[in-house]
């Protein structure tokens, strides 16, 4: 685990395996179905989860001071030669942290939950407004522009990285 | 006799037949003068847009807005509610940011409103839109009402929304395209997401000059 100043950092991770399943400790706002996402990681036969994942532009969306939740939105690149796996994100910034996507279909908007995070290699997931996004839930403290929040990106017990994503009112 | 009379029935088919082509020609003319002068926005459908039916909801200042509101105003109409992380603060944005490019038309600083529609009243009373829509801009307005007010605006309209439980609370699918009402209260037309506010204040003026030639 590294702390990140700055907007881009490499993820090192180690290991992956079933055994994170039992690692989701207290301060887990956000936990995605691991359990699956090994099944379809190690049915695409890939290791060692995040090795190689690249973020970059993070920020969170100021939200309005009655709003309970706000959006963060982060681009990932996967640099290394096989899928990689973001099982789950936490922050102590909010009660609950949850990936989501928004689908518009039929003009109609939809936000679908998505349980894992996976990044073929050679390619970028950009999370961006009315696409894919962090979903923050009932902020401890309100948040506010010129602020930053730590996340962890986790891809297993001891497959951790932290990124600061700063608050910009947009 | 009935030889007698041919000629003349040969006449009278020919000029009815003549007459018939000449106004159909002229019909077709004026038409297609019309077609193309109809400006081509996508999303917008001409020549017969749907009305407003009478709806009655509450402002965020407690004040009565029903379709009297729409009348005599061109109305942007936004469908959202304020517990919405994704959709609801983006398009929030482009909003205010369309009401700025529009600082300078006429037609906008007059006739101009934006009505933000929350369509989650259990959880956006009056206090929490005023304050949600300070945040983005003082002059919109906001409304809402109880479920069966709220249909009364949108089912009509074919605007859906509905509560989706998430977890310990919940969230709503929304309709998420931008309406333009004229102040005739007919819905010209909608805005699509993605929303570009450039493309939608161009339009505004394009549809407002288009009005003023054919108020319909």
């Amino acid at each position: 685990m590294h702390n990140t100043p700055v907007s881009t950092t490499t993820l090192r991770c180690c290991f992956f395996s079933l055994l994170s399943f039992d690692s989701v400790h207290a301060q887990v706002r956000f936990s995605v179905g691991l359990f699956l996402g090994s099944l379809l990681v190690l049915s695409l036969n890939t290791v060692n989860a995040c090795e190689g994942l690249v973020f970059s532009e993070p920020w969170v969306r100021e939200p309005p001071p009655v709003a309970t939740v706000a959006a963060a939105y982060v681009v990932i690149e996967n640099v290394g030669e096989t899928t990689l796996s973001i099982d789950s994100v936490s922050s102590e910034c909010c009660r609950h942290l949850m990936l989501h996507e928004t689908e518009i279909k039929d003009g109609k908007a939809r936000m679908n939950h998505l349980s894992t995070l996976q990044v073929k290699a050679g390619s970028t997931i950009r999370l961006a407004p009315l696409g894919a996004h962090l979903m923050l839930i009932k902020p401890a403290t309100p948040l506010q522009h010129g602020q930053e929040i730590k996340m962890t990106f986790s891809c297993g017990p001891e497959d951790t990285s932290e990124i600061m994503f700063p608050i910009i009112k947009h | 006799m009935q030889q007698d009379r041919t000629p003349y029935r040969l006449i009278a088919g020919i000029a009815a037949i003549a007459a018939i082509a000449f106004f159909i020609g002229i019909f077709a003319s004026g038409l297609s003068r019309k077609t193309a002068d109809v400006p081509q926005i996508p999303g917008f459908l001409w020549p017969n847009p749907p009305l407003v039916k009478e709806f009655s909801l509450t402002t965020q200042h407690g004040l009565e807005f029903s379709r009297d509101n729409l009348l005599g105003q061109w109305s942007f109409m936004f469908f959202g509610f304020t517990q919405c992380p994704d959709v609801c603060p983006t398009t929030m944005q482009n909003l205010k940011t369309t009401r700025e490019l529009l600082a300078d038309d006429e037609i906008y600083a007059e006739q101009g409103q934006i009505v933000f529609v929350s369509v989650d009243p259990d959880r956006d009373t009056a206090e929490i839109i005023t304050s949600y829509l300070n945040y983005f801009d003082k002059q919109f307005v906001g409304i809402t009402g109880p479920e069966d007010k709220l249909t009364e605006l949108t089912k009509p309209l074919g605007i859906l929304f509905a509560k989706i439980d998430s977890g310990d609370s919940y969230t709503m699918d929304h309709s998420a395209s931008i309406l333009l009402i004229d102040p005739k209260g007919r819905v010209l037309g909608l805005f699509s997401m993605p929303h570009d506010p450039k493309m939608i204040s161009q339009s505004f003026k394009v549809i407002t000059k288009f009005y003023a030639q054919y108020p319909g």
